[in-house]
């Protein structure tokens, strides 16, 4: 049974990158920019936005060097079968850990704000097995839906918002630059979280049908989610000020609270946003599923990747129902954006690129 | 195999069966307009109070629609109240709802109107503040409204045309709006001014035998409610924010009333700090129509010298307006409701942080400049 060729473009690649992005990271990024910097949240993210850019061009370099492989296959040959096993594990790890994050909060937040007595676990369930359904078709259908979802989910984002426009008062986003560097230099790594989703690059590589082309789409990629993220940022802190968006859990949904739509024949659009935010956290578990599970194939040598959806939604489950609370949920994201984000999103990709540059400078073609 | 494929199908057929945990159709939602919550006072009767006066503290009162008339697909009562008291808000509803046939939904309230006694408790009212700001269904376009005496005594009032007085508050408030005789002043307005500035103004509601009146502005400090504005105050204040989209102002000259309407108005605030003072200023640009004049009266609207002067006496009654509001704000209850704190925050970081812990006693202290230019466009089809 062949469902896809397993090929795509790297314009495909590319929104695969966008969706994957934009996730439950979204909803809390004004809050935890604007706790640690105050008014200049803008900045910091602008700043982040411009190394995640490094970061993404330094990766398409790398899987440059190993066409067809994934980084499972080729840390094998730039670190030695051993360590490349254990850094692989780890990168399994990672995208399942991830995606039990987006299955909790959105459990959360459907629960919070649309169906108050369905059970959480029914609620992670159901998304869980939709996106096994797409997982086992393959990247080609995932890239497809990719292309399909970002620009309606942003379109219509950034339609409702408009009649909030008007009501915005920019004053909230003074003074300018007055936070000390120290502090804006430590708030770089909170915005991390928001771009997880760029170390796919690693992985999705091998499909690609024209890896020269990588750098371009992905660099355009993050230029569009920090847009959005940029949008939602300044519309957030210009409409509640500063003390109210550091109270409110979720400031990118509370913003639709504040649409009034005229006529006033529709209400509430926060629900109908939320159904439209569903179908973005739905991508981002599913491309983050399926690097899990194509590194689990990778790493035993199976010959497709589709066997080990179901297992692996076990295991997401139930890493996903470990935090007791909401409170508790963000915890672990930050302790996990602190530590294995940070490692897979920032230093591993620095490592393999210099290790790689000088095993070629030693070794001859050894690598390319 | 055959039975395991059998076992999963059933499984399956279980799990989407089952689905629909948050079903309510439609004719059993009662979407509620308004909530009226008012501090529980017990009655005391013989000089003994109830048993249950100790447990109770809430009064919540909510109204609903009947939706099937409002359509006009049936006859009968266009409206239902219910009434109960309790320990918390959440309590209160709760008890409501073992009187209800049908599941209350919140996310069409329109208004919530506090009675003054719990404004004026500041415990209750930043619990109510704090459940509603919590509560992920009511949205921050609800009007939140203060009234004298008794919510719950606003719902057995009925007015002629419109018998939902949640319907008819979003009615009166779009309609009125303009006018800026009431406070533009909603739900997301006064969660952000009590965050930033611990103080705001709301829209007090009054009513009388049949009707409703939405005028003037309780001032709330610190979480409760200690005074209010009024009518004049209130616009006056509205002038400040630069809120007022169109006003009516009456000017004397040569004892001539001349009512001119505002048509466009842009206020500027800035605050800054000279020879140790703190000054607050606004300068005004607008624009105004000469409505009325005297009948009979000749060449007096179309001489450029004339509409020089009404302008001039315009702008000298704004100008006083504002200083008589500022005033009034600073020593009647010492609140910055001109959010001067929240500019200088923004505009002057290393001043405010020099000042911020001594604000409430230097915003008292500060002094108001106004600047007011207003040109007079259009004077009417007659000379």
């Amino acid at each position: 049974m062949e469902r896809n060729n397993d090929k795509i473009s790297s314009f495909q690649l590319g929104v695969v990158l966008a969706v994957t992005m934009v996730g439950v990271g979204i909803l809390t990024l004004p809050r935890s920019i604007t706790e640690a910097v105050g008014p200049d949240g803008w900045i910091v993210l602008f700043i982040a936005a411009l190394i995640e850019v490094a970061i993404a061009i330094g990766m398409a370099k790398l899987v440059e060097k190993f066409p067809k492989k994934t980084v499972v296959e080729f840390e094998n040959i730039l670190l030695g079968k051993f360590l490349g096993s254990i850094i692989s594990i780890g990168f399994f790890i990672y995208c399942i850990t991830l995606s039990a994050i987006e299955v909790r909060v959105f459990g959360e937040l459907i629960k919070e704000y649309l169906l108050l007595n369905t059970p959480i676990e029914v609620l992670m369930i159901t998304l869980l097995l939709t996106a096994v359904y797409l997982v086992r078709s393959g990247i080609e259908p995932i890239a497809r839906m990719a292309q399909i979802i970002f620009p309606v989910v942003t379109i219509i984002a950034i339609v409702i918002i408009l009649p909030v426009l008007p009501e915005l008062d920019f004053t909230n986003l003074l003074p300018v630059l007055k936070t000390p560097i120290v502090k804006i230099i430590k708030a770089v790594p909170i915005i991390l979280f928001s771009f997880m989703g760029i170390e796919m690059i690693l992985l999705f590589s091998k499909f690609v049908l024209d890896p020269p082309n990588i750098k371009k789409h992905a660099s355009l990629a993050i230029g569009m989610v920090s847009a959005i993220y940029m949008f939602i940022l300044i519309v957030a802190v210009s409409r509640f000020g500063l003390i109210e968006t550091t109270h409110v859990i979720w400031p990118a949904l509370e913003i639709f609270k504040t649409v009034d739509l005229p006529g006033a024949f529709i209400e509430n659009i926060e629900a109908f946003i939320i159904a439209i935010w569903m179908l973005s956290v739905f991508m981002t578990l599913a491309v983050l599923y399926f690097g899990a599970s194509l590194i689990a194939s990778e790493l035993l040598k199976s010959k497709e990747q589709n066997y080990f959806a179901l297992p692996i939604l076990l295991i997401i489950y139930f890493i996903a129902l470990i935090p007791d609370n909401i409170a508790q949920t963000y915890d672990y994201i930050e302790i996990f954006s602190n530590y294995l984000a940070s490692f897979y999103i920032v230093i591993l990709p620095i490592f393999l690129f210099i290790i790689s540059v000088f095993k070629k400078r030693k070794g001859g073609k050894k690598g390319a | 195999m055959h039975r395991l494929k059998l076992i999963c199908i059933m499984l399956i057929v279980i799990l989407t069966a089952t689905g629909c945990w948050d079903k309510v159709e439609i004719d059993k939602r009662a979407f509620v307009v308004v909530i009226c919550i008012d501090k529980f006072q017990p009655k005391e009767e013989n000089g003994k109070k109830p048993i249950d006066s100790s447990k109770n503290r809430y009064v919540v009162t909510i109204e609903y629609p009947n939706a099937g008339v409002i359509a006009g697909k049936q006859d009968g009562e266009p409206k239902f109240t219910y009434s109960s008291v309790g320990k918390s808000f959440y309590d209160t509803l709760e008890s409501l709802s073992t009187r209800l046939g049908r599941k209350m939904q919140f996310r069409h309230i329109k208004a919530i109107i506090l009675g003054e006694a719990l404004a004026k408790d500041e415990k209750l009212f930043r619990e109510i503040l704090d459940a509603i700001e919590r509560s992920p269904k009511i949205g921050r376009k609800v009007n939140l409204m203060i009234t004298p005496g008794e919510a719950k005594d606003l719902l057995n009032t009925s007015t002629k045309d419109e018998p939902v007085l949640g319907l008819f508050i979003r009615e009166l408030m779009e309609q009125n709006l303009r006018t800026s005789r009431m406070a533009d002043a909603d739900l997301g307005y006064i969660l952000r001014s009590l965050h930033e500035s611990r103080a705001a103004i709301t829209p007090k509601i009054f009513s009388s035998k049949d009707e409703f009146k939405i005028a003037a502005s309780a001032v709330i400090k610190d979480f409760k409610m200690v005074g209010e504005l009024g009518e004049t105050d209130t616009r006056n204040l509205m002038f400040m924010f630069n809120k007022v989209q169109s006003s009516l102002i009456d000017v004397k000259i040569d004892d001539i009333l001349l009512p001119i309407h505002i048509t466009a108005l842009n206020t500027k605030k800035k605050v800054y700090e000279k020879n140790g003072i703190i000054y607050t200023s606004f300068s005004i640009k607008g624009e105004g129509d000469l409505i009325q004049h005297l009948f009979e009266v000749r060449d007096q609207p179309l001489d450029d010298k004339y509409i020089e002067k009404i302008e001039k006496e315009v702008s000298k009654y704004i100008k006083e307006q504002i200083i008589s509001t500022y005033k009034k704000i600073q020593k009647d209850f010492g609140a910055d409701l001109a959010q001067a704190g929240e500019y200088l925050r923004k505009h002057e970081p290393e001043l405010w942080e020099s000042i911020r812990n001594d604000w409430s006693e230097i915003f008292p202290k500060t002094k108001v400049v106004v600047n007011v230019d207003l040109n007079i466009r259009r004077i009417g089809v007659t000379q």
